[in-house]
């Protein structure tokens, strides 16, 4: 099923939560709303369960509005950060509740409901756990109980709210890869919601990228990552230095040098963001580059931290991987130069534009 | 030290707890078995029990089901005049029971506010049972509540939230997942409510009249044997309210051992 939302607004009380949203999930595609916690991004997501409403514009799917339509007969699966599983039911029961209590006419036999339910267990590998009760299971199993007892229904679109926040790092990585192979043999439109830049990178389709109510963007991961539209999406994308720059006729100036060559010719003060890990660090007597002393290294396993001073006074952060460190690791007091590979020019005149340098 | 401090404890629960229970019955049976049991199924004694249990009977199912809407609006809803209402269930702990009875005396006796009016159509609420029934709800109107609130407020709505997702209507939501989750704390208020009710003297006493064998509850009944220099039937009805008072600590120490969990105590 395709989901449409238009122009869509919540207020609670006076605090505005969600202003002029437009978002559209094709048939089939995995979406993931990502955002700081207060973005928006669970209440949109509730919003198109039916668990709350909106105050202006529409949620439709499949083209037809549901606003008139209860949250109980949306057809929606919904899988809640906290599992939400009936405590006092077995696996079985809680994964058969959604046929169990349909009216006569429209519920399968019994029979039925339990092979549908051995089918849905086998599904999220969990065959042979029927008789179990909630607090019986692993955080991991249990949200694969919740998402079964989602699927029973036969939902138009699978909704997922922080499904692995309260899981560890390990299983959350497991479910994940699984998860996205499970949605892909479902071809079951889904939208999930989370603040990890990795699990919606990863897991999604596309990314909405969130902040204050509003989508920021949204495009395929790639475009989210490489060409961030805004300052706010960078920021929230892979904890970018920030620099103020001049653009002149098409350079970047930061200070007196020159940091890249653009198209735009106009004159004016810009930021520039470039992530810790896009900047390569030169030897200092190379023949170009920013120059820089490090005020601090912190080793790290897979890459090196380092706090450096740029000639003109401000600060950058750069991560140096493993493979590119050679010899002795640079310490405090020490002069090097800085190449930034990949990085966004961002200001009122200049607009956005990103750069590869090289 | 921890031997005193048990020695302290156990010599508080001897000499204020027990003691008194064991001159309860050792007071109703100095006289023997016999004289015992003439003072129990004598007609007013009888009577007052049956009224007793008449007024439990009325009282818990009553205060059950309004303590569980008080509960669900508090613990699952967020609306104006919330922590009002949520102060407000506390009142009848806060407020001397006999100033209870006292209020309905005024606002219902024949010199009360709507006196007049019950009187114009011949009902008579003050000095009767219906006044003995309302004074005991009042009294006895927070346990369930209190029991239920922190135990639905720390299970939250998701389940409820996601059974509805599920194509669950109301009633089914309450039926196979809101009851379930609660009925443990729910018997548990009401067996602590039935047992206030059955013990409950001041509110019911300025409200009764003290009609023999007609608005003389259990408690009411002692006092007035008691007054009248009759210390063994005195005793021995108030045997029967021990007798009560040890069924239900037994039934209370039964769920909370079998159910602590469900019960929120952890």
């Amino acid at each position: 099923m395709q989901v449409g939302i238009q122009s869509l607004s919540k207020s609670f009380g006076s605090t505005r939560v969600l202003s002029g949203i437009e978002l559209e999930v094709k048939e089939g595609e995995f979406c993931a709303l990502l955002g700081p916690s207060g973005s928006g991004k669970t209440t949109l997501l509730r919003i198109i369960a039916g668990l709350e409403f909106a105050d202006h514009g529409k949620v439709l799917f499949d083209g037809v509005d549901v606003a008139n339509r209860e949250a109980r007969d949306r057809q929606v699966g919904f899988v809640f950060q906290h599992y939400a599983l009936f405590r006092h039911m077995t696996v079985h029961d809680n994964v058969a509740f959604g046929l169990q209590i349909r009216s006569r006419a429209k519920r399968p036999a019994r029979a039925e409901i339990d092979r549908r339910v051995g089918e849905l267990l086998e599904l999220v590998q969990l065959a042979g756990f029927e008789g179990r009760f909630p607090d019986q299971l692993s955080g991991g199993q249990r949200q694969r109980v919740a998402l079964a007892r989602a699927l029973a229904i036969e939902p138009r679109v699978l909704l997922l709210d922080e499904p692995f926040g309260a899981l560890d790092a390990r299983v959350r990585r497991e479910m994940r890869s699984w998860l996205r192979d499970l949605q892909r043999k479902l071809n079951l439109t889904s939208i999930l919601v989370t603040h990890d830049q990795d699990e919606a990178l990863e897991l999604a389709d596309r990314v909405a990228v969130m902040e204050q109510g509003q989508v920021l963007q949204y495009d395929v991961p790639q475009q989210v990552y490489d060409r961030p539209a805004t300052p706010a999406v960078y920021d929230f994308l892979g904890g970018a230095n920030r620099l103020a720059v001049r653009v002149s006729q098409g350079r970047v100036l930061l200070g007196n040098e020159v940091v890249a060559v653009l198209a735009a010719a106009d004159d004016a003060a810009a930021q520039l963001h470039v992530r810790s890990h896009d900047i390569q660090l030169l030897p200092a007597d190379a023949a170009a580059g920013l120059q820089a002393q490090v005020l601090r290294a912190t080793w790290g396993g897979a890459s090196t931290h380092y706090d450096l001073r740029l000639a003109e006074g401000s600060t950058v952060e750069v991560d140096q991987p493993r493979w590119a460190q050679s010899g002795q690791l640079l310490a405090a007091g020490d002069t090097v130069r800085l190449r930034l590979e990949r990085f966004g020019v961002f200001g009122p005149v200049a607009g956005s534009h990103h750069g590869i340098t090289g | 030290m921890r031997r005193l401090l048990i020695g302290i404890a156990l010599g508080f629960f001897a000499l204020f707890l027990l003691l008194p229970l064991v001159v309860v019955f050792a007071e109703a049976l100095t006289k023997g078995i016999a004289p015992y049991f003439t003072a129990i199924v004598e007609p007013d004694a009888i009577a007052a029990l049956k009224l007793s249990l008449a007024i439990v009977a009325i009282v818990v199912p009553i205060n059950a089901l309004c303590g569980l809407c008080a509960a669900w609006a508090i613990a699952k809803f967020r609306f104006p005049g919330r922590s009002l209402l949520l102060a407000l269930i506390d009142l009848p702990f806060a407020v001397s029971p006999v100033i209870a009875g006292l209020v309905y005396v005024l606002l219902l006796g024949s010199r009360g506010v709507l006196g007049p009016l019950l009187q114009e159509w011949d009902i008579q609420i003050i000095f009767a049972v219906p006044g003995m029934v309302l004074a005991t709800l009042f009294v006895t109107f927070p346990f369930v509540a209190r029991e239920l609130i922190p135990l639905m407020e720390q299970q939250g709505n998701d389940e409820e939230h996601a059974a509805r997702l599920l194509g669950a209507n109301g009633l089914q939501i309450f039926r196979r997942v809101t009851l379930p989750n609660i009925k443990w704390a729910l018997m548990y208020g009401a067996l602590l409510c039935g047992a206030r009710a059955l013990g409950e003297f001041g509110a019911v006493s300025v409200v009764s009249g003290h009609i023999r064998g007609q608005t003389n509850t259990l408690p009411l009944q002692v006092e007035i044997l008691y007054n009248e220099y009759q210390f063994q039937a005195a005793f021995a009805v108030a045997s029967m309210l021990a007798l009560f008072a040890l069924i239900t600590l037994a039934v209370k120490a039964l769920l909370e051992r079998r159910y602590a969990r469900e019960l929120g105590h952890h």
